[in-house]
């Protein structure tokens, strides 16, 4: 299934749909489809807040599918170069008072997904996801 | 996505949340649920049962929230989060900073403290 969504709020909705038509379409396990939403989401979401200048949004490129590694989601957009695979960790917090308000969207997906990849083709940001069939790698080492 | 106050009053503020807390339902309740959380200034607790999905805007909401009422002395508690929202909130760390309850009792001793 593919995609091509404007880069703001009205298209992080309209990627949310197609992501709930593929997982409707599959006969994914609850945890697989929870985790297919939230590291679609987060990939959308940092495109609409970093990669275009604020009232210049442009397209995101977005497809998803099934295949033999698990679901795989692939984002273009002809953004700022970004490079969600270096952002730098989360860092520990246990003091709600000077805890960040965001910054959790990367950490959560490298969370949920198996493996993620970045490259830049010219202009071009090219995000690639894959959330596993079983939703956490680590609590199962069976691949079937 | 639902936002509905359950109560408010003098001693606490209870609100509940149903649905999807996704950047589209953020964009939409944040300012609403501002109103009637921080700026309340009062013990709150948020009734996560009926949420079936969270990210990292919504985190970050909840967050915002509870160090509003913690400059005021008021605590935040997430109540009953359904099991792949708590785990969410885990992997964000959120549990280290906002004490996540599961029924009456515990909701009650963690928001007197």
């Amino acid at each position: 299934m593919r995609v091509v969504v404007q880069g703001d709020v009205g298209g992080l909705g309209r990627l949310a749909e197609a992501v709930g038509a593929f997982l409707r379409a599959h006969d994914l396990p609850a945890e697989t489809s929870y985790a297919v939403r939230l590291v679609a989401e987060e990939a959308a979401t940092n495109i609409v807040r970093h990669a275009y200048p604020p009232g210049r949004a442009g397209d995101i490129d977005f497809e998803i599918l099934l295949a033999e590694r698990g679901v795989v989601l692939r984002f273009e957009d002809e953004g700022r170069l970004f490079d969600p695979t270096t952002a730098p960790p989360h860092p520990p917090e246990v003091v709600l008072e000077t805890a960040q308000v965001g910054g959790r969207g990367i950490p959560l997906l490298r969370a949920y997904a198996e493996s993620l990849r970045y490259r830049r083709e010219g202009r071009r940001n090219v995000f690639e996801i894959v959330v596993p069939a079983v939703a956490d790698p680590r609590a199962s080492s069976a691949e079937t | 996505m639902d936002f509905l106050v359950v109560q408010s009053d003098e001693q606490r503020t209870v609100v509940r949340l149903t649905g999807s807390l996704d950047a589209v339902a953020v964009t939409r309740i944040t300012m609403d649920f501002t109103r009637h959380v921080a700026m309340h200034r009062k013990a709150t607790v948020v009734d996560l049962s009926g949420v079936e999905f969270i990210a990292s805007l919504g985190i970050g909401m909840l967050v915002a929230n509870a160090q509003a009422l913690r400059r005021h002395s008021a605590r935040m508690v997430l109540a009953d989060p359904p099991k792949l929202v708590e785990q969410t909130l885990r992997k964000a760390g959120i549990d280290e900073l906002i004490p996540i309850a599961h029924g009456p009792a515990e909701v009650e001793a963690l928001l007197v403290g």
